[in-house]
């Protein structure tokens, strides 16, 4: 019972912290459109965070580049579990134009377990938001299973 | 002390708790869908903040980071939230006496509230992180800014009713009709601090993110962080329920009714503070003092020449 | 403040102005570029999308007598460059954004077309539908049928074969 009601209360209550792990910066104006009055993603419970520690969904831009690849897996240490990552843009997901870059790691993929993908450049911020909402269902399993 | 008024003690002590912080609850989920509904935005149900708490209780994983003093980190919370709960005994709801009762409560009700702060400081410096250490510095900066003319308006409300205790002014007000009117100056300072104790806009400068991440509260996660949160919840109800009490005591005629009228004040008193929140930019620190110990005294000071000056008069 | 005051109590009065997405279908401006979708009854495979693709999201390739054309889009900068460049038509990008995904692996529209397989030799010549037109083309302009039944039956090396046979036979009689 109490498995239940802490994987309702992490469905209802997810929290966000948003990572730019080299991009180009669209997908980051995007993100911040989705969190705007238009869009409203607190009717959902969720609330853009400044601490990685406070976060329970890790929103990832951009590709990996080498610069940031230690502080990335860093940061994806300091949120606690359970924890779902969220991959908005095609440079997350497959390098997009960058590949073969000479500064770049690989897609986010290849850093840290990613759960969710959202394809585009930029997406549209209903397309992350619903990116986000599936990302809340896949938190609220992780903690059912655990 | 008989064993049953022990237990009639204890019980008061938990059903007082539960229900402040069922109200901070509400005053907390009042604040955002206000804030939401004035910016234009639907806003979040409402059972959001239980549903907040119950996630870092149950559902995260609690992290300390190995460079921090972890006794002090794990006590800041606790202690936090003892004391703000602790303060909730001594507050009448307008006619039911409060739990616990002395002469010169109120000042203990003040220290405990300050006190609470600075265990949220004392977690944010044990914290190891620059954040930590300069959400902390800010905190206490603040809190030097709204204590001064707080306490120059509770002392006038001790003079004009001639006692400390929470239930005597309580009573002096039964008799002689709200402070509100006698000591309005007063009354503006204390409801102009109450942005300063809460860390709202335009004082949310302890809490600036996109200036010291989450300042104090950086490092904490899950159930530690979820102990700050209900502290700040129950500080809601103990900050608005104070300045009710103190100001605006209204006498009506059964107990129920009475209680009704009392959280109907806090209420509104949490509706003007939201919206002076959800109008206003945040200050910086400077700005805050000045605006503190220069405005708001003169208004305290004006508070405390009132008790003297209607004692010459009548 | 005041007025942020003013604002304030326009807004209250107005009520929300969310969208209230995802429970009502959000509407897409006018030339939206969505997910790519191919017309298998157009494609001729001629792969100029391949080429012209900036972030190289489509690829061709060739498995048991067919050219299997794949858009990652995943990888896809929707862009529309590919729906510029086809010559048929056939790949256009559609209004769906909704393209959440748990597995980047699943996030392909592909499509095969048939490749034409040689009279004499049986390898691939060209993709069927890209000869049909052609052999239509041809006819429309008035070249003989066993002329066009040359060039589009046969693959490029038994053509060179047998137009080498018949330029020798016509040198050395």
């Amino acid at each position: 019972m109490m498995k239940k009601v802490s994987a309702w209360a992490l469905k209802k209550s997810p929290w966000i912290y948003r990572l730019n792990s080299g991009a180009c910066n669209a997908c980051d104006i995007e993100v911040i459109a989705a969190l705007t009055p238009r869009f409203d993603p607190e009717r959902f419970g969720c609330l853009l965070k400044a601490s990685p520690r406070h976060a329970d969904v890790l929103v990832i831009t951009g590709p990996v580049t080498m610069q940031i690849s230690d502080r990335f897996k860093r940061v994806y240490d300091q949120v606690p579990d359970p924890k779902v990552v969220v991959a908005v843009g095609s440079c997350c997901l497959t390098q997009g134009v960058y590949e073969g870059s000479y500064s770049i790691v690989g897609p986010v993929d290849k850093v840290i377990p990613t759960d969710v993908m959202v394809p585009g450049c930029p997406p549209r911020p209903q397309a992350i938001l619903d990116g986000l909402l599936r990302s809340f269902s896949i938190l609220q399993e992780k903690r059912s299973r655990s | 002390m008989q064993p049953e008024t022990a237990i009639i003690l204890l019980l008061r002590f938990l059903a007082i708790i539960l229900f402040s912080i069922l109200f901070g609850f509400f005053l907390s989920w009042v604040e955002r869908k206000l804030t939401a509904r004035m910016q234009g935005r639907i806003g979040p149900p409402y059972y959001q903040p239980l549903a907040d708490f119950l996630k870092l209780i149950l559902a995260k994983e609690d992290l300390t980071p190995s460079s921090s003093s972890v006794s002090l980190f794990t006590i800041a919370p606790i202690a936090s939230l003892v004391t703000v709960a602790l303060a909730m005994l001594f507050i009448p709801l307008n006619s039911v006496a409060p739990t616990l009762s002395f002469t010169g409560d109120v000042v203990l009700v003040f220290f405990l509230l300050t006190a609470s702060t600075f265990m949220t400081m004392l977690g944010g410096s044990a914290s190891s992180s620059p954040f930590g250490a300069v959400g902390a510095s800010r905190l206490m900066t603040q809190t030097f800014a709204f204590e001064l003319p707080l306490f120059i308006s509770l002392t006038s409300v001790a003079i004009q009713s001639g006692s400390l205790s929470l239930f005597r002014i309580v009573d002096y007000q039964l008799a002689n009709g709200a402070l509100f009117w006698t000591l309005l100056p007063a009354t503006v300072a204390a409801v102009l601090c109450i942005p300063g104790k809460l860390s709202l806009a335009p004082f949310n400068i302890p809490n600036a993110q996109t200036e010291i991440v989450e300042g104090s509260l950086t490092e904490y996660s899950g159930a530690k962080l979820g102990l700050f949160y209900l502290a700040n919840a129950i500080e809601w109800f103990v900050v608005t329920s104070l300045i009710a009490d103190l100001f605006f005591f209204i006498s009506v005629g059964n107990w129920f009714a009475g209680v009704l009228l009392h959280l109907t004040i806090c209420l509104v008193l949490a509706i003007v503070v939201t919206t002076i929140k959800a109008s206003t930019a945040r200050l910086r620190i400077d700005q805050a003092l000045r605006f503190y110990w220069v405005g708001v005294n003169i208004l305290a000071l004006l508070g405390l020449a009132l008790p003297f000056v209607w004692r010459s008069i009548g | 403040m005041s007025k942020a005051l003013e604002e304030i109590s326009r807004t209250l009065l107005k009520g929300p102005y969310t969208e209230k997405y995802p429970k009502e279908p959000s509407p897409r401006p006018e030339g939206f570029r969505g997910k790519p979708e191919f017309d298998s009854s157009k494609c001729t495979g001629c792969a100029a999308c391949s080429s012209v693709c900036p972030a190289d999201a489509i690829q061709v390739a060739h498995a048991n007598q067919k050219r299997i054309v794949t858009l990652s889009y995943a990888k896809c900068l929707f862009c529309g460059k590919c729906q510029d460049a086809c010559p048929e038509d056939a790949i256009k990008l559609t209004e769906e954004f909704e393209l959440a995904t748990i597995s980047k692996d699943k996030a392909v529209v592909a499509i095969e077309i048939q490749l034409r397989p040689c009279k004499l030799c049986g390898k691939p010549v060209a993709p069927e539908p890209q000869l049909k037109i052609l052999e239509k083309q041809l006819v429309d302009v008035g070249i003989p049928a066993a002329k066009i039944e040359l060039s589009l039956l046969v693959c490029q090396e038994c053509r060179g074969k047998i137009e080498a046979k018949g330029a020798a036979r016509r040198i050395i009689p």
